[in-house]
């Protein structure tokens, strides 16, 4: 194997590996339609402490862990 | 402590402490599930009841309208994505407006109904319920404007203190529902078929969208499926997609799109099938399906000319029309 085609084999590589690793953060945590979402809590504890927003029971539909 | 799944639609998220729903605002704050939205919509008009779209349900009534923030479903199309795709902490406008605060001024500006919809009220289930009870106690109907992605138990449970609702069916494709929408078909069939047997009043709306969901076989099984499912009586809305949010690269629906759904719907057998966003069209009046008298007269969401009886008969051959009037 020459030299140049070592180079493009590790390029490759490391394309494939940065792929692997972005698509993996995305298992089982935050997604962008299914599960979760991350929000931006202190933003959302502002608005309830301020009255805008509230922290109603909504645990008739939540399932017993 | 620790993760809650909330089991109100058929996303079923488990959500960690300090984290949302999909819907964004179903929130795990300290272990516990709590709706953030409860009396704080973002959006209160008075509407026509024909706005919803409901054709058959007290026609020409004033209808006090509320949404929240958040929706458990994404359409690339959403018309209110503006309110439906941000949580409550994203939101500049929110008002304060307990169920006695709804109720009162649905009834200081005599209105009607009170029609939870613009997003999708499914997500902020709590304020609805309660709101519907307290309306229901000073004479008011409730009326429930959702594209139905919910589980059956809290969709039973709702059925019990709303009088009506329009159902978007989006498509009859789960293909495009994972596509369009990140849901699926079967849960919205199903919501249809339980308002059915739960007695509350149903309309179904399928927006017409270019190239997405117009193919003439799966709007026929879609046809096909509503006559054998829900009744031949049930009045199905097809409307008119314009460009938004990011479905801007397909033109509106043509007009002749929407008459080949329209012919096909009714070759079906289905007996009350209207088209919606496009001002003035003939077919947003209902006909006697017997007679084909002109039995309510509307251009756009007024109502112009209203011949039924007072038990919504046809005046001319007495033809019973279904609907609540």
């Amino acid at each position: 194997m020459k030299r140049r085609d070592i180079k493009f084999a590790a390029l490759v590589a490391v394309n494939l590996l940065a792929i692997a690793g972005f698509l993996l953060s995305h298992i089982g945590g935050e997604s962008a339609y299914t599960g979760w979402r991350k929000i931006d809590y202190p933003a959302l504890m502002q608005k309830i402490n301020s009255g805008d927003l509230v922290r109603h029971n909504a645990e008739y539909w939540r399932k017993q862990q | 402590m620790g993760d809650v799944t909330c089991e109100l639609c058929p996303r079923y998220c488990t959500i960690p402490e300090g984290g949302a729903g999909d819907c964004r605002v179903r929130v795990n704050i300290d272990g516990k599930l709590v709706a953030t939205t409860y009396g704080r919509p973002s959006s209160v008009h008075i509407d026509p009841v024909e706005k919803k779209p409901l054709y058959h349900f007290h026609p020409g009534s004033a209808v006090f309208s509320i949404a929240t923030a958040g929706c458990n479903l994404h359409c690339r199309n959403c018309q209110n994505w503006q309110l439906s795709q941000r949580g409550g902490e994203e939101m500049e406008r929110i008002y304060r407006a307990e169920p006695a605060d709804v109720v009162d001024a649905a009834l200081a500006e005599n209105c009607h109904s009170i029609a939870y919809t613009y997003s999708d009220p499914i997500i902020f289930y709590e304020y609805v319920y309660d709101t519907s009870v307290l309306a229901h106690d000073h004479g008011l109907k409730n009326i429930f404007v959702t594209a139905g992605y919910i589980n059956e138990k809290p969709m039973r449970r709702l059925c019990q203190v709303i009088d009506a609702t329009n159902i978007d069916l989006k498509a009859f494709d789960d293909g495009f529902y994972r596509r369009n929408c990140s849901g699926s078909l079967k849960p919205v069939l199903d919501a249809m078929v339980i308002a059915r047997e739960e007695g509350v009043w149903l309309e179904v709306t399928n927006l017409v969208i270019p190239t997405l969901n117009d193919d003439i076989a799966t709007v026929r099984r879609m046809a096909h499926w509503i006559r054998d499912n829900l009744g031949e009586q049930t009045p199905l809305h097809i409307s008119r997609f314009t460009p938004h949010y990011q479905m801007r690269n397909l033109p509106p629906t043509p007009v002749e799109s929407l008459h080949r759904v329209w012919n096909e719907a009714r070759d079906a057998g289905l007996k009350y099938v209207y088209i919606g966003n496009i001002y003035g069209h003939k077919s947003e009046s209902t006909y006697c399906p017997n007679d084909n008298t002109r039995l309510i007269h509307r251009v756009g969401f007024s109502v112009e000319e209203y011949n039924l009886t007072s038990d919504g008969r046809c005046p001319v051959c007495n033809q019973k029309v279904s609907g609540v009037w």
